[in-house]
């Protein structure tokens, strides 16, 4: 019987010529997106490895240099480009590129690549995660909202209740035929996508292992958000008494949860937890970096002195041996104001990040009302497009540059004994100090930090799904 | 039917619905959270500039105590070693709010628009560490009463508007009322007309109280004066709009099909006009014109200065050929470093200023693409307009930080002679040299270079409203 | 006795479909003129031509004197139309339904006028503040005829107006309209209830295949002749008129 359901209802879709041209409009804007999408991020991908080879070559060439001066200059980290992110670019471009791993200052990334796109992608960003949010959810209404309404307005409903129909299996045969069209252009999207991104894998630091499984995790998540739409549609066709007002309430839905309120909680998230501007943060920072320091006769400061010195021989010291060793004092101080600032950098970041989390919580929240929200989440962590995957980016930039300017401050320390800040490191110094090695986060991060969100659309899709028997079953009206 | 009779009917059967009214209310509400979210913003980016402008303004009157100290006291003077360089001066610099920005947001919340000018950054460093805001808002745009009207103002005409006919075709009444002696045509505009003047009346109703709450209160208010030109160019755009997307849902709605069929039609429009094009349009115009890239830009410059450190005896040389004054002045007074970074960071702006033309020049060609998509859409040509008449565009963005950078360069081209001979400025040198103003083009001029889409979507909405009325001819009241 | 609708070699063709063939007939006052005939045979096309919904391929639909497609305005405005299926606004109560129709036509009556007309027409006072929602199917023709009566229309076109309603209904509505036909009116109503067409009707045309093939006077017709009647012409028409 699902199989004479099933077949009725393709046969109606292939009959009905809006479905089909929604279908293939679907169609073109996925091709459109991927087309863009890849063009683009593959020619950012290009840009960052040609701009780490450059600025590898720069720093090697510095020549005869005062180490102080070189940690200064120091290196540029490059993030890497998510291969994914042709799939869904999330917020990478609001995010900045490349980090200056600079003496004394943790900086944030720069470069943002959305200043340089057009001011329209503020509008709507354009991407095949977009079009699998904002315009399949069309697709399924079009095909469903009639289903149940439009066959109880004919009559036919009456006929096929009457002539002994379980309503429960005409329900799941309509369910699996709107919800097998669904998903069916989703994994066409997903593979697609995937192997293109598979294929332009380059030395960015993604596996293809890891790839494949964040493909299948988009392909989980989606089709999660397909079953959501499915079942409401069904569900409201089930409910209202003609296919018109099913229309209707369907796309007034559509409106509201998948084009208004992922904009408006992104607002009110804004709005309830400023991030802080550049001004403000950096006076907070100064002023807990002035706090963090100990005076340098404190015993706190001659700790980290003699920690900094002990780390830089390679052994511990004697008492009373600090005092007596032939180092450069300067390189002394700055390794350990590096150490002590350090402290205070990651602790103004961490708050900064933490307070991205806030504002994601409280999406999340709102994701009650529109399981967008969640889905647009779990897209970008899965893409290694969103905030969390920047944060582990700028973890470990911080890190190379604690390693890089100690490297500097270090051999002044050990070799320019007594010439303050007039000793030059060799030319072949510069070969000495390491690569940055980035290595992206696989996806179980990714996993975990879209456990809730995953949990959120879990939640949204039983509740829509037990609706959707509890009004369908036999109290179906006909 | 006579007007008051229409208005009593409409009202009481479109209007005065529970759903009506709530549609209403949370329409005029989503308008007055987007203004007071774009107040917000502007009070914020107001309060941002004074404290910019505050704090240079104090760090100067340091130096210029300190300078002049030197002055009065000569050698014996206590101040740090640098005093007087021209180097250490910086300028306050920003990008002034317009009247009417808090009604849209438009790039001012992603692109900088205030900064320090100082000779110490090189351009590529000019505008840095910025970058905090919330990527996740900005990546989906921020919100404000610009963004809702263009959004959501199409939708509220086509709820009340799609089925101004069709409702009653469908229920089969149309032919009772047509046997009454009413013309179709005339029930069909004077309805239309009528839905529209609600829904419009509430979008200015929000707008006047968001026009009201940005006045003189908070830092970034601006007098009524002030607001009201901005204001009317507005309200011309938002009929503009308006009246685009209600020739088009009478177009539609004409055409003697079911309601059912408007709201598909007239819903997919709205999907493809608002949403689709202006996506697909800017993610081809990137993919298309890319602009040269930043990084690459980053690499040339850090590879510059390296080389000019490297070579730097042979740069103040060629410096000291160039400006063969200098030979003559007295002994130096101020570090060698001051001198160096000053040969460097010129070195490194004039050897990437091609990068940064390409740039400039990649942006404008984009653009340009762009602006034959904004025939395309209403929605992207209104967004351009209310952009440009907020004194938020990125064309005002990138304006300002064109003008910072040449300030820069001019302000070095004046000084870098007093810098290179390691010598001070003196205090009556200072004071002459001019502030940075951010020169802006006038509101006439902005919105007329974005006019030509507008009068086009005009032109375009008055033929679908002659196609429309021809349509109506041929409205049959009783049902295929 | 003046002559208020008219057909004068009406001809209505759908593409290849001929749905009414050259019909000639008038109705005059006081008179009323029941169609008879299957689904397909031209009735309803008949009001729709005389309504102007339908423009004619020859002849002509005369209400009054005025030709339809002349004066359309001027011919509609002497014209009561109740359809079979009376289809109102639901939300709205039968007063404010029939408040609102004559305003559509441009008129203005006050309330106790409206009241008036639905007394008229049997609907009682209690009724007429119910939503129309609630309405039987014989309430809502009421307040079709009410909608008829209110712009004072002396021709009324009645497309079906009894099929649905139960004997009582029916009874009642046939009553009202010959008290309407003895006040001056002309009524032009399409039926394929041979009965209620005997008992009302003063003249009765038989149409088969958008042609009118017999007029007759219900004195003529015996238990005999309806069954010939019934077995000749009441079956569908193969041909599937278009509205």
């Amino acid at each position: 019987m699902i199989g004479a359901i099933i077949g009725k209802e393709l046969t109606e879709i292939r009959r009905d010529g809006r479905a089909l041209g929604l279908l293939g409009i679907v169609g073109l804007l996925l091709v459109l997106g991927l087309t863009t999408g890849l063009a683009t991020e593959n020619a950012r991908e290009r840009e960052v490895l040609q701009a780490q080879a450059d600025d590898a070559a720069v720093f090697l060439e510095q020549g005869e240099k005062n180490p102080h001066s070189a940690a200064h200059f120091s290196r540029m980290a490059h993030k890497p480009v998510a291969p994914l992110a042709s799939f869904d670019p999330g917020v990478a471009a609001y995010m900045g590129q490349v980090i200056w791993l600079e003496a004394h200052s943790r900086n944030p990334a720069m470069f943002r690549a959305a200043e340089d796109a057009p001011g329209l992608s503020r509008l709507e960003n354009f991407s095949i995660a977009g079009v699998l949010t904002l315009i399949l959810p069309l697709l399924v209404v079009l095909l469903g909202y009639g289903s149940i309404a439009g066959e109880r307005e004919r009559g036919t409903l009456r006929q096929l209740v009457g002539s002994g129909a379980s309503p429960t299996r005409l329900l799941l045969g309509k369910f699996t035929v709107i919800a097998g069209v669904g998903f069916a252009v989703l994994a066409a999207a997903v593979a697609i996508s995937t192997t293109f991104s598979l294929l332009s894998l380059s030395e960015s630091g993604y596996s293809g292992g890891d790839l494949a499984l964040r493909g299948l995790s988009l392909l989980l998540v989606y089709g999660l958000y397909i079953v959501c739409l499915t079942a409401l549609t069904l569900l409201v066709s089930l409910l209202v008494a003609e296919a018109r007002t099913a229309l209707l309430l369907l796309l007034g839905i559509w409106v509201v949860t998948v084009v208004g309120l992922p904009r408006l909680s992104a607002s009110i998230a804004e709005q309830v937890y400023p991030s802080p501007d550049s001004a403000s943060f950096w006076e907070d920072t100064r002023a807990s970096l002035q706090a963090n320091r100990p005076p340098s006769d404190s015993e706190d400061y001659v700790a980290v002195e003699r920690e900094v010195v002990e780390r830089a021989l390679g052994r511990e010291l004697r008492e009373g041996e600090l005092d007596d060793l032939e180092i450069n004092r300067g390189a002394l101080r700055l390794e350990v104001s590096e150490v002590i600032d350090t402290e205070a950098y990651n602790a103004a970041y961490a708050e900064l990040f933490a307070n991205y989390e806030r504002q994601k919580n409280l999406r999340q929240m709102l994701s009650i009302f529109s399981p967008a929200i969640a889905l647009q989440h779990l897209s970008r962590t899965l893409s290694g497009t969103d905030v969390s995957a920047h944060e582990h980016f700028s973890v470990e930039a911080e890190i190379q540059r604690n390693n890089i300017v100690r490297a500097m401050n270090e051999d002044m320390l050990l070799n320019g004994a007594g010439e303050s800040f007039g000793y030059l490191a060799p030319p072949e110094f510069w070969e000495s100090v390491p690569e940055f090695d980035y290595r992206p986060p696989s996806v179980a991060l990714a996993w975990s930090e879209g456990i809730r969100d995953l949990t959120i659309l879990l939640l949204w899709g039983l509740a829509a799904v037990a609706a959707m028997f509890w009004f369908g079953g036999n109290r179906v009206r006909v | 039917m006579r007007m008051t009779d229409l208005i009593a009917c409409e009202s009481k059967m479109q209007f005065q619905r529970i759903s009506s009214l709530l549609l209403l209310l949370a329409f005029a509400a989503v308008l007055v959270y987007g203004g007071l979210a774009g107040k917000t913003e502007r009070d914020d980016r107001a309060a941002a500039i004074a404290g910019h402008h505050a704090e240079i303004a104090e760090a100067m009157d340091e130096w210029l105590a300190d300078l002049r100290e030197l002055e009065r006291l000569g050698s014996a003077a206590e101040v740090p070693p640098a005093t007087g360089s021209a180097m250490d001066v910086s300028f306050a610099s920003s990008l002034p709010q317009a009247p009417l920005a808090d009604f849209a947001v438009g790039q001012s919340d992603l692109m900088p628009f205030l900064g320090e000018i100082s000779l110490w950054d090189p351009d590529i460093r000019l505008f840095s560490n910025y970058e905090f805001a919330d990527p996740v808002s900005l990546a989906l745009g921020g919100f404000d009463i610009s963004k809702a009207v263009i959004l959501f103002l199409p939708l509220l005409l086509i709820v009340f508007c799609f089925d101004v006919i069709a409702a009653d075709r469908d229920a089969g009444r149309l032919g009772l009322a047509v046997a009454q002696g009413v013309s179709v045509k005339r029930l069909f505009w004077q309805r239309l007309l009528f839905r529209a003047a609600v829904v419009l009346l509430v979008t200015f109703a929000a707008a006047l109280y968001v026009l009201a709450s940005g006045l003189s209160s908070g830092p970034g208010g601006a007098g009524l004066g002030e607001r009201l030109p901005a204001f009317a160019f507005w309200s011309l755009l938002v009929l503009a709009y308006g009246f685009f997307w209600l020739m088009l849902i009478a177009w539609v709605a004409s055409a003697n099909k079911s309601g059912e069929f408007n709201v598909l039609a007239l819903l997919g429009l709205w999907a493809g006009l608002t949403l689709v094009v202006p996506a697909a349009t800017s993610a081809t115009a990137e993919a298309l014109y890319p602009t040269p890239s930043r990084l690459a830009y980053l690499a040339d410059a850090r590879e510059v200065e390296n080389e000019t450190r490297l070579a730097e005896a042979d740069v103040a040389n060629q410096f000291m050929l160039d400006h063969p004054e200098l030979l003559v002045n007295q002994e130096s007074e101020i570090p060698a470093f001051v001198q160096s970074a000053f040969l460097v960071t010129s070195t490194v702006d004039e050897a990437t200023r091609p990068i940064v033309d390409d740039f400039e020049s990649a942006l404008q060609s984009r653009e340009s693409a762009i602006g034959l998509f904004r025939f395309l859409s209403p929605a992207v040509a209104a967004h351009g307009l209310f952009n440009e008449l907020a004194g938020t565009s990125a064309r005002r963005h990138q304006d300002y930080l064109t003008q910072a950078r040449n300030f820069k360069a001019d302000y070095a081209e004046l000084v870098g002679p007093n810098i290179v001979a390691k010598q001070p400025i003196d205090s009556g040198f200072y004071q002459a040299i001019p502030e940075f103003r951010f020169a802006g083009v006038p509101l006439r001029a902005r919105m007329s270079r974005e006019m030509a889409p507008m009068i086009f979507l005009i032109l375009l909405s008055i033929g679908m409203m002659s196609l429309a009325n021809r349509q109506l001819r041929s409205v049959s009241p009783i049902n295929d | 006795m003046s002559e208020l609708l008219r057909a004068k070699d009406l001809t209505k063709a759908f593409r290849s479909n001929t749905a009414l063939n050259g019909l000639n007939l008038s109705v005059n006052e006081k008179e009323i003129v029941c169609l008879l005939g299957a689904n397909g045979a031209g009735k309803t096309t008949t009001i729709n031509l005389f309504l102007g919904f339908l423009e004619p391929t020859s002849g002509a639909a005369i209400v009054d004197g005025t030709e339809v497609t002349a004066d359309l305005k001027r011919a509609r405005s002497k014209l009561g139309y109740v359809p079979e299926q009376v289809s109102l606004y639901p939300t709205l109560t039968g007063l404010e339904n029939l408040d609102y129709f004559v305003k559509l036509g441009g008129g203005h009556r006050d309330e106790s006028h409206l009241r008036g007309l639905l007394d008229q027409v049997g609907l009682d006072q209690g009724a007429a503040d119910q939503k129309v929602g609630a309405y039987s199917k014989g309430m809502r023709q009421k307040i079709g005829l009410a909608i008829a009566l209110a712009k004072g229309a002396r021709a009324l076109l009645l497309d079906e107006p009894l099929s649905g309603l139960d004997p009582s209904a029916a009874n009642e509505f046939c009553r009202l309209l010959r008290q309407l036909a003895d006040n001056g009116a002309a009524v032009l109503m399409a039926t394929h209830d041979l009965f209620r067409a005997r008992e009302l009707a003063d003249r009765i045309g038989i149409m088969k295949s958008g042609t009118l093939v017999e007029v007759l006077s219900p004195e003529s017709l015996d238990q005999a002749a309806l069954e010939q009647i019934y077995l000749n012409h009441m079956h569908d028409d193969e041909t599937v008129e278009e509205a």
